[in-house]
């Protein structure tokens, strides 16, 4: 599997997927080029033994421990919450078969499982050194959908992240085919959720305790993961929720006038929008009084005329920590002109751009397209374009 | 493919072929637990007539038998150029003569049938990096306009237990949104991450009948059904307090007392050690 920068690395990842195998894996890779059957027969014969021990290893668990995840079958059609291709709510979910989940878990296997884990809790045995670690599954947290900033992703989504990876980490883009994708999407719902008693977690002890023994009994059901949830209460109780209404940010009307979008960028970047309130401002603190003089003169608002709030402790990053955000990390917002942006591609820079700052980042970064129009967010993609230019 | 690449999905699928049989393996029960994080829904309470309005009035105060936390100002606040003009100390814990201001105190949602409508959405504003108010009743599904009337940008990111319902940033000057995401009901933090000491919490419920505390840690729910009901008070550091009222036409009297001991409830994790 690729390491942290392993983006060069096109070959797909071939890991063994139960962890009791990898031994056996690298005996046979001297045989393994064999073309003699009787060779064959004593590597299936091999096979068989180490499947034994596998599903030993494995079954010992048919009391409390559940199994992986990822060794399991796939016996029933799920519903999950979907949106149809115009963006609107499939109430009743999206039911997806038995059959397509199974080709998704094989693909899984063969592809995810190593960094992303049997359980898809990121923690695979090839994630060990991954800074930053592979996403946890379970969670249904995903931080780059075109949707407002702590919703739940759609698949197409997922499908731009799976296709296209995530620069800066060790997700790099799978050129499977599409039913492969489209069948891996879908199997990556049906995690159960994340246990219930995380050290950080914010449930009473007692609820753990009911919320774990709930996973013991029926680890097959567990507590739905956020693609399996429905509403509890009112009107459509019982029915799934949705994933995420699709921002959209239209077309750049900035074409032809590049240069006044930056300049119009920059103002909203550290003044109106105070991106660098997270991020780190580009101009310095006389920069930033001169540009906050000369916005107010032009403005006809008054609400522009006040001055910019111009931190003691100017540039210094805003981090969140683990604590307070549902990723489990620290997360410190990027230096827009140096750090890799993780959904942003380099051949639909802008509009990628113009993408995130819309609908946020996954809960941490909030979702501008409410109070910014898209003439803005568009011109702070320009000003963010060229940061990354100079 | 060469066979060492089936290794894996022999494995798998013996595995997962021999392990079918095991008992605990069950299958779906289709009951789904949902997110939320509804405050103590009591499935054995007794319900209520079908009315939606009663006579009743559930009214009392809440005490306050202990020693506060003292509210200071918090440390960030003294740095930021746009809250730093004024001294304002947390409005964590606010006690006056022994009564505990801003405590929640509502029917607990799972008892009553009738269906409630809500007339128009619930607001919290951005004021001197303070929301106002800080704690508030609504009815599950009802919508909350969003101001900020703040010479500054705020993120408002709400969430219910570890789930974001949204995150929104919002300039100086930028016009309300109107959130209708608290569709179920549960204890809803709001929080901003720039100016961290700034918390909101949205407690929506089934029924419209709460109320929260005033400085002299009074409160008073008019126009409840005859019925029995567990009533619940919530307050952001001391947490959760239950007790069965008899409500029949007239007015009935509550006393919750807290002692200051309490641990913080899990919905407002840790929010002094941040702040302070």
């Amino acid at each position: 599997m690729s390491g942290p920068k392993g983006a060069s690395d096109s070959r797909p990842a071939r890991c063994p997927a139960p962890d009791s195998a990898p031994d056996s894996d690298s005996d046979s890779d001297s045989a393994s080029d064999s073309d003699s059957g009787s060779a064959a027969l004593v590597q299936l014969l091999v096979a068989l033994a180490v499947v034994a021990v596998a599903v030993a290893a494995v079954c010992a668990g048919c009391g409390p421990e559940p199994h992986p995840w990822a060794l399991r079958v796939m016996v029933r059609d799920y519903t999950f919450a979907a949106r149809d291709h115009k963006g609107r709510v499939v109430p009743e979910g999206r039911t997806v078969s038995a059959e397509q989940l199974e080709r998704g878990r094989e693909a899984y296997l063969s592809h995810c499982a190593c960094c992303h884990g049997l359980n898809g809790d990121g923690r695979g045995r090839c994630a060990v050194d991954l800074d930053p670690p592979p996403r946890d599954l379970r969670s249904g947290n995903i931080k780059f959908g075109a949707v407002r900033s702590g919703a739940l992703v759609n698949d197409d989504d997922l499908l731009r992240i799976l296709r296209h990876g995530l620069s800066g980490t060790a997700m790099r883009g799978w050129h499977l085919r599409d039913s492969d994708l489209h069948a891996v999407i879908q199997f990556i719902k049906t995690f159960p959720a994340l246990p219930c008693a995380e050290p950080r977690s914010g449930s009473e002890p007692s609820e753990n305790e009911a919320c774990r023994q709930q996973l013991s009994d029926y680890p097959d059901s567990g507590k739905p993961n956020a693609w399996q949830q429905t509403y509890t209460w009112g009107d459509k109780k019982g029915l799934p929720r949705p994933t995420g209404a699709v921002v959209r940010v239209g077309a750049d009307p900035w074409k032809g006038r590049e240069p006044a979008a930056i300049i119009e960028g920059e103002a909203l970047y550290h003044l109106k929008a105070e991106c660098m309130s997270c991020h780190p401002a580009h101009l310095d603190e006389e920069q930033l009084v001169a540009l906050a003089r000369r916005r107010a003169r032009a403005s006809r608002r008054t609400s522009d005329r006040s001055p910019p709030d111009i931190r003691t402790a100017l540039g210094e990053p805003v981090a969140l920590p683990a604590k307070d955000n549902p990723y489990g990390l620290e997360i410190v917002p990027p230096n827009l002109a140096r750090d890799p942006l993780r959904s942003v591609r380099g051949d639909s820079e802008l509009s990628d751009l113009a993408r995130l700052i819309a609908s946020g980042v996954g809960g941490i970064m909030p979702a501008w397209d409410e109070s910014l129009t898209a003439h803005e967010i568009w011109a702070l993609s320009y000003y963010v374009q060229s940061l990354r230019d100079d | 493919m060469s066979t060492r690449s089936l290794y894996p999905f022999a494995a798998t699928l013996l595995a997962a072929a021999l392990c079918s049989g095991c008992p605990d393996d069950k299958k779906p029960t289709g009951s789904s637990t949902g997110a939320s994080a509804a405050p103590a829904v009591g499935s054995s309470a007794p319900k209520a007539g079908g009315s939606l309005f009663g006579k009743g009035v559930i009214k009392g105060s809440v005490k306050f038998e202990g020693e506060a936390v003292e509210m200071e100002v918090p440390k960030k606040r003294k740095e930021l150029e746009h809250c730093k003009s004024k001294d304002i100390v947390l409005n964590a814990v606010i006690v006056n003569g022994e009564k505990l201001q801003d405590v929640y105190v509502g029917i607990a949602p799972g008892q009553l049938k009738g269906k409630y409508k809500p007339e128009k959405p619930a607001e919290i504003d951005q004021v001197d990096c303070v929301y106002t108010p800080r704690i508030q009743g609504i009815l599950a599904g009802q919508a909350v306009t969003i101001k900020n009337s703040d010479p500054t940008m705020h993120n408002v990111n709400a969430g219910l237990g570890k789930k974001t319902l949204f995150n929104t940033g919002q300039p100086k000057g930028a016009a309300p949104i109107k959130k209708e995401e608290f569709e179920e009901p549960g204890i809803y933090r709001v929080k901003c991450d720039i100016h961290t000491w700034m918390r909101a919490f949205v407690i929506a419920s089934d029924n419209p009948f709460h109320a929260v505390t005033d400085k002299d840690g009074g409160f008073k729910i008019e126009k409840v059904p005859d019925g029995e009901y567990k009533l619940v008070a919530w307050h952001s550091q001391y947490g959760k307090k239950e007790q069965k009222v008899k409500v029949k036409g007239g007015e009935v009297s509550v006393v919750f007392t807290y002692d200051g001991i309490e641990e913080e409830p899990p919905e407002n994790k840790g929010e002094l050690n941040d702040v302070f």
